[in-house]
């Protein structure tokens, strides 16, 4: 396995180079000056010409296209993401809070959201056509359907604004203070719970019935066991594995989906980050945004890779 | 039974620290709304409205000369010692001294003195303040400004030359470029992109002497005569300001300034912490020739102020001082050394919290409670939403300001003022007000806002004397026959206003048979954008103007709109925007360059207007003694008159602007002169 992973980092080297070049690419056709978009419009005319020769000496914007990106690559690889036109500031220090605070706010749904669907999606497979069954196959239906801001502005709405049990969004202004954090997670946590549930639910549910299906479960069931040991010992350790690819992925998608429930709980998080640098043409800060994703992508596939053999003694990684 | 009682205590203790976490008490903290802030909070940087209020509570109190609610120029007796003296020299300049009252302290307890406010004009005028890639600057007014401004010195004084050549390194814009000159690329640009001359040589752009005429000088060899530039490490010297003791400093407006009606704006002046920011080793040196800072380098300076100042000014002025900007959110606490506004008012409310909000939501949070102060409300449906509840109140008044249709009337066929007019009458400005602003709003027809004490004075004039350009077809069309757009497709039978009632896409064309063409560019989500085109796409085709509308966002639509008229006209694509507008207490519509013809083809004057009767008008409004009350007056609307002739941008709408506020709040007055951050010292809660 460890010559396995070996492997694999080192291949996932060159795809993130071509990545990294094609961003790189993709970001400099991008419609939109950000050297103009430095320049304050009250600026004189003359000092706009003195402007914007200083910025672009200083952003390297002067040389060539090959030269900029090798200069970016090797800054890249002494810690230095570049510089954000927008905030002018380091990129690395930019994207610190939001990062965090796009992290904890994951983690938390990951962890709330994985607890719910696993035991609920096992509960459904094994009483397959009950009212909580329905209950489930229901609800996933709708909150698929449904998309998460309106899920977010309908929590809002109820805890927020009518019961007045929560605020509507924002984060902390005390950031030492644990209770202030909770209060002002649970709606968008709640909201990414919901949103990813839906999915997941379904998938553990049909996996599970799927496993439950199978004649060593017969086998297993004949032999006396335990509906406890069948399920948990034998019928979910068989159905981890797709789960697995589920869960795996989920973790990419919430950090690229938690984009809209940053922008309707103004949580300050890397997807708000994103959008803005977008509208204002920050080069360096989408790029080293973009090359995150993109991180978090191969590495959730990778991970998931490790994680079947870990699942199933039968794969042999090698 | 087990797994029940665990997830009981689970859920209480859930609850209680969601009970423990509800924050500080009310009357403690005042949470204010805001939408977006970048966290530049000095002069010289950004533009974000919100961020804006933040500068003001932190830096703006401690200025020479402030503004009251109407926008008047007001000594500031809190800091100074008297009136400043102002004196008139031989050679037609103004020496205006200030006294500095003792006892001033910035918030972490040091003295302010009189270095601090000359060292702020040395660090904002600086050419390394422009280095920093800050755009405003202090002390432009002032004897000497223009060399200092931009770092030039002599060859005696030890100075470097620098000329920078004009250059284009996109190929695209370059092969434009060409185009537009009938030449080969390779004949106008050199292999780096250096523009050349017809006899080859590479063209200058800065950095250069030039004769009375304003072309390059050259000397008896033929070579450019370079300016020389203060070399690295040289401060420079500002000739126009002076220290002249802990607790005096004296500035020099220069002659060709004067007259000048707003010549206080040229005196106001705030400090900046010199000790902070430059190190104990810095020292301000001031002769007969100027205040030089010493000592250390000043682009050292501006880039500390710039990386770590900026974002996070921890040594100020103001009535209060910054905590922490973190997660979209600034906290402010009471600056206890702080004297008083220019009245002698200090702040009673101990800490204010500025958060951004969902604008979905802003509303609604108001009246739950969890923010206490929601500014700038124009929609009608939040504003009736608002007066119906008792737990909140506004502070309503005119915008100072206006929405507009801005026309870049050096392309196309907006060229043409008759144009311009005409895409005015066809505009019912009326019905965007009911649409966009639920009736919280009125008409304007010029550069004004109904706010200005000038349009209170001439209000009856400007009601009866300019055109109100209401909604009017016919007039329209009037306009649009004077114009060579007056035929059919052939280029030849004259167009037929009744042909145009019954078909939509009978358009206008010229002799050379190009259609009447109109391209208007707005932003996305916006619902003024969403009006103008309901209002434009209905009336074009009555008049057979082929209209289109795009979108984009903000970064597309500055770009389009300020930096067209750099690009090579093929490029260009836009002849109308949607924006607004805003006025300061100072109304120079020649230096804030928004329509002056030596700023055409600049993002100063982005409607590239080119007009000598009205660059004549704002120059006689500008070239006035401060006292000349009213002859500001009458030349102001000598000038709306010709704007509303000419019509370089469309007034479309002055908003009514709403402040709520949580009304167990005290004294909170705002006005179109005086936001919140303006009147925080006059703000508490009640008892």
């Amino acid at each position: 396995m460890i010559k396995y992973s070996i492997k694999r980092i080192f291949s996932l080297i060159p795809v993130i180079f071509a990545i990294s070049i094609i961003l790189f690419g993709l970001n400099k056709i991008m419609p939109g000056d950000p050297v103009n978009m430095m320049i304050p419009t009250s600026a004189k005319p003359e000092q706009k010409e003195q402007l914007r020769k200083e910025i672009t000496e200083q952003l390297g914007l002067d040389k060539s296209l090959p030269e900029q990106y090798i200069a970016w690559v090797s800054n890249v690889a002494k810690g230095d993401l570049g510089y954000s036109t927008w905030k002018n500031d380091d990129v690395k220090n930019v994207i610190a809070d939001p990062l965090k605070n796009t992290v904890i706010l994951n983690f938390f749904v990951l962890l709330l959201a994985l607890s719910i669907s696993i035991l609920a999606g096992i509960r459904s497979a094994i009483k397959k056509n009950s009212i909580i069954d329905q209950f489930w196959q229901v609800f996933s239906l709708v909150c698929m359907s449904v998309p998460t801001f309106f899920i977010g502005l309908c929590l809002v709405y109820i805890f927020a604004l009518t019961l007045k049990w929560l605020p509507s969004n924002g984060m902390p202004a005390d950031l030492n203070n644990i209770g202030q954090w909770v209060r002002y997670m649970i709606l968008p946590v709640l909201t990414l719970t919901i949103t990813s549930l839906a999915g997941t639910i379904r998938y553990v549910r049909n996996a599970m019935l799927d496993a439950l299906s199978q004649d060593y479960i017969r086998t297993a069931r004949s032999k006396g066991l335990s509906e406890k040991v069948v399920v948990y010992s034998h019928a979910f350790r068989n159905a981890l594995i797709p789960i697995v690819t589920v869960v795996i992925a989920q973790i990419s998608t919430l950090f690229s989906g938690s984009m809209i429930t940053e922008a309707v709980f103004v949580w300050n998080g890397l997807g708000q980050v994103l959008l803005t640098a977008l509208n204002r043409r920050d080069g360096f800060l989408v790029i080293a945004m973009n090359m995150f994703y993109a991180i978090v992508y191969l590495a959730s596939n990778f991970i998931a890779d490790i994680t079947y053999a870990l699942v199933d003694p039968r794969i042999k990684l090698d | 039974m087990k797994k029940l009682l665990t997830l009981f205590v689970a859920g209480l203790m859930g609850v209680s620290l969601v009970g423990c976490g509800s924050g500080d008490s009310k009357k403690d903290t005042l949470v204010v709304a805001a939408t977006e802030m970048n966290g530049d909070f000095i002069d010289g940087f950004g533009n974000s409205s919100y961020d804006l209020e933040i500068k003001n509570v932190l830096h703006n109190y401690y200025i020479t000369y402030d503004n009251d609610a109407e926008g008047n120029f007001v000594t500031n007796k809190t800091i100074l010692d008297g009136e400043p003296v102002a004196t008139k020299n031989a050679d037609g300049s103004k020496t205006y001294t200030f006294k500095i009252k003792k006892g001033l302290k910035w918030s972490n307890g040091s003295d302010l003195t009189a270095k601090d406010f000359v060292f702020n004009i040395l660090l904002s005028a600086s050419d390394e303040w422009v280095a920093a890639l800050a755009a405003d600057t202090m002390g432009e007014g002032l004897t000497g400004y223009a060399k200092y401004h931009a770092g030039l010195s002599s060859q005696e004084e030890g100075g470097v030359a620098d000329i920078v050549y004009k250059r284009e390194t996109d190929k695209k814009i370059q092969k434009a470029n060409a185009a537009d000159n009938e030449v080969k690329v390779s004949d106008m640009y050199d292999k780096d992109g250096y523009e050349l001359d017809s006899e080859g040589k590479r063209i200058p752009l800065l950095g250069f002497q030039t004769d009375e005429n304003g072309d390059p000088l050259y000397d008896a060899n033929g070579e450019l005569v370079p300016e020389y530039r203060e070399k690295k490490g040289d401060n420079g010297t500002f000739e126009g300001v002076k220290l002249n003791g802990d607790y005096e400093f004296s500035a020099t407006i220069a002659a060709d300034k004067l007259p000048y009606f707003f010549e206080k704006s040229y005196v106001a002046f705030y400090p900046k912490p010199m000790t902070y920011l430059a190190g104990k080793d810095a020292k301000i040196e001031s002769s007969e020739k100027g205040a030089t800072l010493v000592g250390v380098d000043l682009n050292d300076v501006a880039q500390k102020t710039k990386s770590e100042y900026r974002t996070n000014p921890k040594v100020t002025s103001g009535p209060y001082k910054l905590i922490s900007f973190k997660n979209k959110q600034v906290k402010l606490t009471k600056n206890k050394y702080f004297k008083g506004d220019y009245e002698g008012h200090k702040p009673s409310i101990p800490n204010i919290l500025v958060k951004t909000v969902n604008q979905k939501t802003d509303m609604d949070q108001l009246l739950a409670g969890e923010v206490d102060v929601l500014t700038g409300v124009v929609e009608g449906k939040k504003i009736e939403k608002a007066k119906k509840n008792s737990s909140v109140k506004a502070s309503s008044y005119a915008r100072n300001g206006y929405g507009n249709v801005p026309i870049h009337n050096d392309f196309g066929a907006t060229k043409d003022p008759a144009v311009r007019r005409a895409l005015n009458y066809i505009l019912d400005k009326d019905n965007i007000i009911q649409t966009v602003l639920g009736g919280y709003g009125s008409t304007v027809y010029g550069d004004y806002g109904t706010a200005q004490w000038m349009y209170q004075e001439n209000k009856e004039a400007v009601e009866s004397e300019l055109n109100h350009y209401t909604y009017n077809i016919e007039n329209a069309n009037k306009e649009l026959d004077s114009t060579e757009w007056k035929f059919e497709a052939d280029g030849v039978t004259p167009w037929d206003v009744t042909k145009a009632e019954k078909t939509k896409d009978y358009y206008r064309y010229n002799a050379q048979k190009q259609p009447l063409t109109i391209n208007h560019l707005g932003t996305e989500d916006n619902t003024v954008t969403d009006a103008l085109e309901t209002e434009f796409l209905k009336n074009s085709p009555k008049v057979g103007i082929k209209f289109s509308i795009e979108r984009t966002d903000f970064a597309g639509l500055m770009d389009n709109y300020y930096n067209a008229a750099q690009k090579p006209e093929a490029q260009r694509k836009y002849n109308t925007f949607n924006m607004a507008t805003g006025f300061t207490p100072v109304y120079d519509p020649w230096s804030q360059g928004s329509f002056a013809s030596i700023y055409a083809g600049t993002s100063l004057n982005p409607t590239n207007t080119k007009d000598a009767e009205l660059d004549k008008l704002m120059q006689e409004m500008r070239n006035l003694e401060p006292d000349q009350h009213e002859e500001f007056s009458k030349a102001w609307l000598a000038f709306q008159k010709r704007f509303n002739e000419i019509v370089p941008e469309i007034p479309v709408y002055a908003n009514e602007y709403f402040d709520f506020y949580n009304a167990d709040l005290k004294g909170f007055k705002t006005g179109p002169m005086s936001s919140w951050s303006e009147i925080i010292c006059n703000v508490s809660w009640a008892e």
